[in-house]
């Protein structure tokens, strides 16, 4: 005798990842830059993690690229482990910024980027970035 | 022959200025590589160039913490391309020598990361080392820095990490094929310095722990190349440093004088073009 189906109704909701919160991410810091700095996710994968890595990249300056953080993630979402160093810290404080953080949902994720954008270390680096790119153009256009 | 001395310390933290002016003089370092730097790289050019050499600061642009690169030639010779808090990659374009990427790292100890945690941060790093050689269609790379692994570790000889093989036969075929995947070698010739045969040191860092299994003197200070680099690498240039030319790093039992100096001794290699 055939058995019935056994499976239950899956939400058919379409559940936003990491990866792809990052990537909009990226598409905003290219917008909020004017399009002088762009952003790039690049996963990889080991064993049953996938780690997205968030770059800054600065096209004027030859492509110059920097790892700002990085995301991981095992086969579910979350929880999720962002890696975050900031830069520009005293020598003996470094490493402890170094920790992965838990990420346990979207709204958590959210949440600490937004963190990691406006911290000062962000900023100085982005400043650092476009001021150089603009440097840069200005020289190649005189 | 054009020939390019490189040197790589992680100087614990410490000014070790008068060590470093020491090492680059005795060993005639045409590219110093520092981890765990302090001192300003102006600072310490100015102290480089005292007796009229002509090291220029580290690039501008670098935004890695981790890292500190001075050079004999102009740092727009040696500019950064890809970045984190502890890798840099720089390309090295300098008249005479044939172009090559020369990537600097210091990789998270084991006090904080795991065994497996270590093996993925070599993966993301070896990724991101990937990346750059295909983005500048650049195949020649030289990978120096405190991989805080040995060279028998998962991280280093795993496909999914730097994949590096002690044979220079071995890497000079370029890449090794595994489940239908190919992965490129790295060649690691700083496994031919365990231990004590031809020097005092069996190492480049010394730790001991009251545990069964401990290896106590480890090599987390090592050079990988690709196989396109590997005719250009001196072999018998290969040491780790015990001596700065003046003073011995070394303390008492031939372990590196960390009171004194760094807990790591310096890692010496010739490229020649």
């Amino acid at each position: 005798m055939e058995t019935q189906n056994l499976w239950p109704d899956f939400p058919t909701e379409e559940i936003k990842g990491p990866k792809a919160i990052l990537k909009e991410q990226a598409i905003y810091l290219s917008a909020k830059t004017n399009k002088i700095l762009s952003a790039d996710v690049v996963t990889t994968q080991y064993k049953d993690s996938m780690i997205h890595s968030f770059y800054v990249v600065a096209p004027a300056l030859g492509n110059y690229r920097y790892k700002l953080f990085s995301l991981e993630h095992g086969a579910l979402y979350y929880p999720s482990h962002l890696t975050w160093s900031r830069v520009g810290v005293e020598p003996g404080e470094l490493g402890e910024d170094f920790i992965p953080r838990e990420i346990n949902n979207e709204e958590e994720l959210v949440k600490y980027l937004q963190a990691v954008f406006y911290d000062s270390s962000t900023k100085k680096i982005i400043s650092s970035l476009l001021s150089q790119s603009l440097a840069e153009q200005a020289d190649q256009l005189f | 022959m054009p020939s390019l001395n490189v040197l790589f310390w992680n100087v614990q933290k410490k000014d070790l200025t008068p060590q470093i002016v020491n090492l680059a003089k005795s060993q005639d370092v045409d590219i110093l590589v520092l981890a765990e730097n302090p001192v300003g790289s102006g600072q310490l050019v100015q102290a480089l160039n005292t007796d009229g050499a002509a090291y220029s600061e580290n690039h501008p642009l670098s935004i890695c913490q981790k890292i500190t690169i001075v050079t004999k030639f102009h740092h727009n010779l040696i500019a950064p391309i890809t970045e984190s808090e502890r890798l840099t990659i720089r390309k090295v374009k300098i008249p005479m020598c044939a172009e090559f990427l020369l990537a600097a790292l210091h990789l998270p100890d084991k006090g904080n990361f795991s065994t497996d945690s270590q093996a993925a941060e070599a993966a993301e790093t070896v990724k991101a080392l990937v990346l750059t050689e295909q983005e500048h269609k650049q195949d020649a790379m030289v990978v120096v820095g405190d991989f805080n692994m040995n060279p028998f570790e998962v991280g280093m000889i795993s496909t999914m990490g730097f994949h590096g093989t002690m044979s220079s036969e071995l890497a000079i075929e370029g890449s090794r094929t595994v489940q239908g995947r190919t992965y490129p070698y790295f060649y690691n010739p700083t496994w031919g310095l365990f231990g004590d045969l031809n020097k005092e040191a069996s190492g480049t860092y010394f730790y001991r722990r009251a545990e069964h299994v401990c290896y106590q003197w480890n090599i987390f200070d090592q050079v990988l190349l690709r196989a396109s680099l590997i005719p250009n690498f001196v072999k018998k240039s290969l040491c780790i440093i015990q001596h700065d030319g003046v003073t011995s790093l070394l303390a008492d039992k031939k372990r590196p004088n960390k009171n004194a100096y760094s807990d790591h001794l310096p890692l010496f290699f010739t490229l020649t073009f």
